[in-house]
């Protein structure tokens, strides 16, 4: 029993994990493309989630495929205007105040879509429903999904970043601006290219938040913190770091129940991320930010 | 000379008279539109509306119409208390919400101290014991609290299923926790064991405390959580094969639940609500068709609960001198029983509660069907 318990509290773990390793990461690729620490980007994600299943799903009625590559594009769109018109002009002020203007934005982000999309809760019935079972375990396809789908994200934008033109371009701006500049890159061409790929990201995150939550004005309630412990505890700033980081935390947070009663769940990655702040302030995989 | 003036004067009452009894009646409307739960808020516009509109149409109070302000709290403390200072300041005689019970108890002694009444199907069980105390003289309930719909949903529990063992899965904010130590109490008394296990508001997995209530042995479970939460709650346990017989708050019969589950998920469970769109109740389908017509969309128990407040109010002033003077409002409240939509509403001293009945309901499928009605009034 204690088995079947543990086996089936790592699968949820280790989804949730990936989940908040991806948005470590795309608090990463803004922080390094930047140098802005974007506290919306939870509001990005719900965000993706409403365009695919409120305005493409509900609205439209487009298949989900559709759905999803419509959706695609508009948040590659918005990245764009995004950081034009916010991230690259509050990545020039103080940080106190870029945080401020990041979380402020994701406020209108939320209030925009109730507007517009209203209250009630949407759904896309039949998404990655429906379980594997094993013996006496069943684990959720939705989790399965994730852990694949969220994988192979991962593995894509470390491709992406290591061995393309524009990836290694990013690198370089992360490194110094000006000396990128120097050097014949596009800046502000780059900070727009790396903030749409975190837009995508933020709408492949609210796509597989789905089936698990529906789409709702509190969807992403907690998502953000833990993401932002995940990539802290991995590494920030550091790709393979947030995925050590991500896993690291919904694994903990998952399996602390077997240990300590279910209130505490939620504190539990908190309190991994102050132990590693303490004792590693850099993170797991040692690399600084 | 003297009949002249004397006619003037006449004239100038008759004038004055009629003005007073047309002039419109102010009460406020403190709800949360936007925030964490802003569809709670705006289906208790939409029923205060349309109580509002239909007393209007009959002639309003003793000829006087009913002009609603309505001002968004966002669900928040700060905001519920500058809402209120500005429905004080716009001269409201009378104060329909906030709604969440922190927010209540955030605005109480501002009301208080102003004496001005205000009803809220905010639930929370420490609003009924500062009533109680006497802290709070001009608060009224329209619904049902917590605390006596835990004890009905716990004594469903025990008379549906007969358990040696009950899980309680609550969320761990003042709405589940209120609710756990009610029924905790009901089962202890009832010589049922207990095994309690909370989730956070808006968490995303439930695994863990569903495979505790598997090897703890549990022959039934309670579950008093969120709207969303419920969901979450109705899948994993679906995808777990956890069978264990399951009763529910409200929450799992409310439409915009119900559109984000899918039959298999909830077929079997039962949940106590106080409304439910199936309820043979003529008061029930009537309000349900009216609202249909309305608002072009199904009700629910926000929109059902604040309507009952609106006619609780308008009953109240219809039997003062000035519908409008506060004071006479609160005697009035007193004397309230009429049949409301969610239950019978009548005043219950002490308390200051109005409604005290609710369902039992057994979902087909998606389908809420009420097995029956409970008053602990």
């Amino acid at each position: 029993m204690l088995l079947r318990q543990i086996i089936q509290l790592s699968v949820s773990g280790i989804a949730m994990g990936f989940i908040y390793a991806l948005v470590a990461i795309e608090y990463t690729l803004i922080w390094n493309s930047t140098g802005l620490l974007n506290f919306s980007h939870d509001k990005m994600i719900m965000l993706g989630a409403y365009i695919i299943a409120a305005v493409f799903f509900d609205k439209i009625g487009l298949p989900v495929y559709l759905c999803f590559v419509f959706s695609t594009v508009i948040m590659i769109l918005v990245g764009f205007l995004l950081s034009n018109l916010v991230f690259i002009r509050l990545s020039k002020l103080p940080t106190i105040f870029s945080v401020m203007g990041t979380i402020l934005i994701g406020q209108i982000i939320r209030e925009a879509i109730r507007l517009w999309l209203g209250s009630t809760p949407y759904a896309i019935k039949g998404l990655m429903t429906g379980v594997y079972r094993m013996g006496n375990i069943a684990i959720s396809k939705a989790n399965v999904y994730i852990i694949v789908v969220a994988g192979l994200v991962l593995l894509a934008l470390m491709l992406f970043i290591n061995h393309t033109k524009i990836g290694k371009a990013m690198k370089c701006v992360n490194q110094n601006k000006n000396a990128a500049a120097l050097m014949g890159i596009d800046v502000q061409r780059n900070i727009m290219i790396t903030t749409a790929i975190s837009l995508v990201v933020c709408l492949i995150i609210g796509f597989m938040l789905i089936p698990l939550y529906g789409v709702n004005l509190n969807m992403t309630s907690n998502i953000s913190t833990k993401g932002f412990a995940a990539g802290a505890v991995g590494g920030f700033g550091y790709l393979p770091g947030c995925i050590v980081g991500g896993i690291i935390v919904g694994l903990i947070e998952s399996i602390s129940v077997l240990a300590i009663p279910s209130i505490y769940k939620d504190y539990v990655s908190f309190l991994v991320l102050i132990v590693v702040l303490l004792l590693k302030p850099q993170g797991i995989l040692g690399k600084k930010a | 000379m003297k009949k002249f003036l004397a006619l003037l004067m006449a004239i100038a009452m008759l004038l004055s008279a009629t003005a007073m009894a047309s002039e419109a009646i102010t009460v406020g409307i403190s709800v949360m539109k936007t925030g964490t739960s802003p569809d709670d808020g705006i289906f208790a516009e939409k029923g205060i509306t349309m109580a509002v509109e239909e007393i209007n149409a009959a002639g309003g109070i003793n000829g006087r119409p009913i002009e609603i302000i309505v001002e968004d709290d966002q669900g928040t403390t700060e905001g519920a208390v500058n809402v209120v200072n500005k429905l004080i300041n716009d001269g409201a005689s009378f104060i329909i919400g906030p709604h969440r019970s922190a927010s209540v108890s955030a605005v109480a002694d501002i009301l208080e101290a102003n004496k001005l009444p205000y009803i809220t199907a905010g639930t929370g069980v420490n609003l009924k014991q500062a009533v109680m105390d006497g802290l709070w003289n001009t608060l009224y309930f329209c619904k049902p609290l917590d605390s006596m719909q835990a004890s009905i949903a716990a004594t469903a529990v025990i008379d549906l299923f007969a358990p040696g063992k009950v899980g309680i899965l609550y969320t761990s904010d003042a709405f589940g926790t209120g609710a756990m130590e009610v029924a905790t109490e009901v089962f202890g008394n009832a010589g049922i064991e207990v095994q309690c296990e909370s989730m956070n508001p808006d968490d995303k997995d439930v695994t863990g405390q569903i495979l505790n209530f598997e090897n703890g042995g549990c022959d039934a479970v309670l579950v008093w959580v969120h709207n969303n939460d419920m969901v979450v709650v109705a899948r994993q346990t679906y995808e777990l094969g956890f069978t264990t017989p399951i009763l529910t708050s409200g929450a799992t019969v409310l439409p915009q639940v119900i559109a984000l589950m899918e039959e298999d998920w909830v077929d079997g469970w039962y949940a106590v609500t106080n409304y439910s769109r199936t309820s043979e109740s003529e008061a029930v389908q009537s309000f349900r068709e009216r609202f249909l017509e309305r608002w072009e969309e199904e009700p629910e128990v926000m929109s059902a609960s604040y309507y009952g407040a609106v006619y609780i109010m308008a009953e109240a002033m219809k039997n003062c001198e000035d519908p409008a003077d506060s004071a006479q409002i609160c005697a009035a409240l007193e004397n309230v029983d009429i049949q409301g939509v969610i239950s019978r509403l009548r005043f219950h001293e002490g308390t200051h509660e109005f409604a005290s009945e609710a369902f039992v309901c057994r979902m087909e499928g998606l389908n809420p069907i009420v097995e029956k009605a409970v008053d602990a009034g």
